[in-house]
């Protein structure tokens, strides 16, 4: 739409020639459910692929395994929600529910924490390993989906929309790692687990103000 | 066209659904409103009252681009306040990114008609110029300008070839006398 400085009027005119027709209003859940059900279908082809792990049988069944998954689920489903409510330049009155994926994001990290007290660092002898390409590969077509996703809307905070959406992938991605590999060494997860996660997050909040202008 | 506050918001909220139906006589119409709000919103939050229009007008190009992410079973005003808000930020992070790249010396600083002259000031302004023309041409001096044109206390001695505490005394005098003279507790 081209503009002329200061001439309301001519712009008034020339918007209401065209009014949007709107058949139907913009819902967050229905951005997320497609997204859901792509990734769910993506993230099991990719599991399927990277073989899951060898002690599977094992920690599948183990309590704290089950909470971790359904934990990293849970703030999935809610970061997704989220950043899909982020699309509606107000986020429809809603604002309290950004809460939610935070205090969520708070129980895993005090999860992380107790996991690995304790526990020694050690550097990895490999500068490279499969396990950090198998998490960019997890974080890939999730985030490509979600970011193409949520451009139909209009957010007013590109931030906490980026912010949102790595945290929704990110914990898909650790999801699916934790499925796929069995190391319980902090160098491991931080370097190979962890690390591609940062690396994506970097490139998305500076990348941020242009994936979301409108 | 005038409405009361409560009112207005239920108006948008029916003409927003009408425009969302293809309604271009509504659409018009809650445009052409939008634009009085907005400057009330705007209007206290720009240094510069010329710019006010410049991002009212992307308020409106935004309006239209994301009409349909409006939920009509909701208040409107929120909704257009976000994107109002949004668009201000938006054009004063393009506005100060182009300023920084100018050079500006102290001498040339037009901080007075960019940032502190406001319509709704102007009167404030002159009155501070008329009390400062009824001190001394000295204090005057250096009262603007270390509290209109930035120096420091330091600089200022170095200028006017004067002890530097004597210019403190000084513009903390003038401060003084002008608040007498302005009438403020």
């Amino acid at each position: 739409m081209k503009k002329e400085p200061h001439n309301l009027e001519s712009l008034i005119s020339e918007l209401s020639d065209q009014p949007p027709m709107v058949k139907r209003v913009f819902k967050p859940a229905a951005l997320v459910l497609p997204w859901l059900i792509i990734v769910a279908a993506y993230l099991a082809g990719v599991i399927q692929f990277l073989g899951l792990r060898m002690d599977i049988d094992t920690v599948f069944y183990q309590p704290l395994f089950q909470f971790e998954l359904a934990l990293l689920g849970t703030i999935a489903l809610t970061a997704s929600y989220c950043a899909a409510s982020l699309s509606i330049p107000d986020m429809g009155g809603r604002r309290w529910i950004l809460a939610i994926p935070a205090m969520l994001l708070a129980v895993f990290v005090g999860l992380m924490g107790w996991y690995f007290t304790g526990e020694d660092f050690h550097m990895p002898v490999h500068a490279w390993h499969h396990c950090f390409s198998a998490a960019l590969l997890m974080c890939f077509v999730p985030i490509a989906v979600l970011l193409l996703l949520v451009r139909k809307g209009n957010t007013t905070r590109p931030y906490m929309m980026a912010a949102m959406t790595l945290l929704s992938v990110s914990a898909l991605a650790w999801g699916g790692m934790r499925l796929s590999c069995a190391s319980g060494d902090i160098g491991h997860i931080f370097f190979f687990h962890f690390m591609p996660l940062i690396i994506l997050a970097i490139i998305i909040s500076a990348l941020a103000r242009r994936l979301y202008r409108w | 066209m005038t409405r009361n506050l409560d009112n207005n918001q239920q108006t948008w909220e029916d003409l927003a659904r009408a425009a969302q139906a293809g309604d271009k006589a509504a659409y018009q119409t809650l445009l052409r409103e939008i634009i009085p709000f907005a400057r009330s919103v705007l209007v206290g939050r720009l240094a510069n009252p010329s710019w006010v229009d410049d991002v009212v007008q992307e308020v409106l190009l935004s309006t239209h681009k994301a009409l349909h992410t409006y939920d009509p079973q909701k208040p409107f005003k929120p909704w257009l306040i976000s994107i109002i808000n949004f668009r201000r930020s938006d054009f004063l992070r393009a506005y100060y990114r182009k300023s920084h790249k100018k050079e500006t010396t102290l001498e040339s600083l037009d901080a007075q008609t960019i940032y502190v002259t406001n319509d709704g000031i102007e009167g404030e302004w002159k009155d501070v110029e008329n009390a400062l023309d009824d001190l001394p041409k000295k204090q005057k001096r250096i009262f603007k300008m270390m509290k209109i044109e930035g120096y420091t206390a330091k600089e200022v001695a170095e200028r006017l070839d004067m002890n530097e505490s004597a210019v403190k005394v000084s513009a903390h005098r003038t401060m003084n006398k002008l608040k007498q003279l302005l009438g403020a507790s």
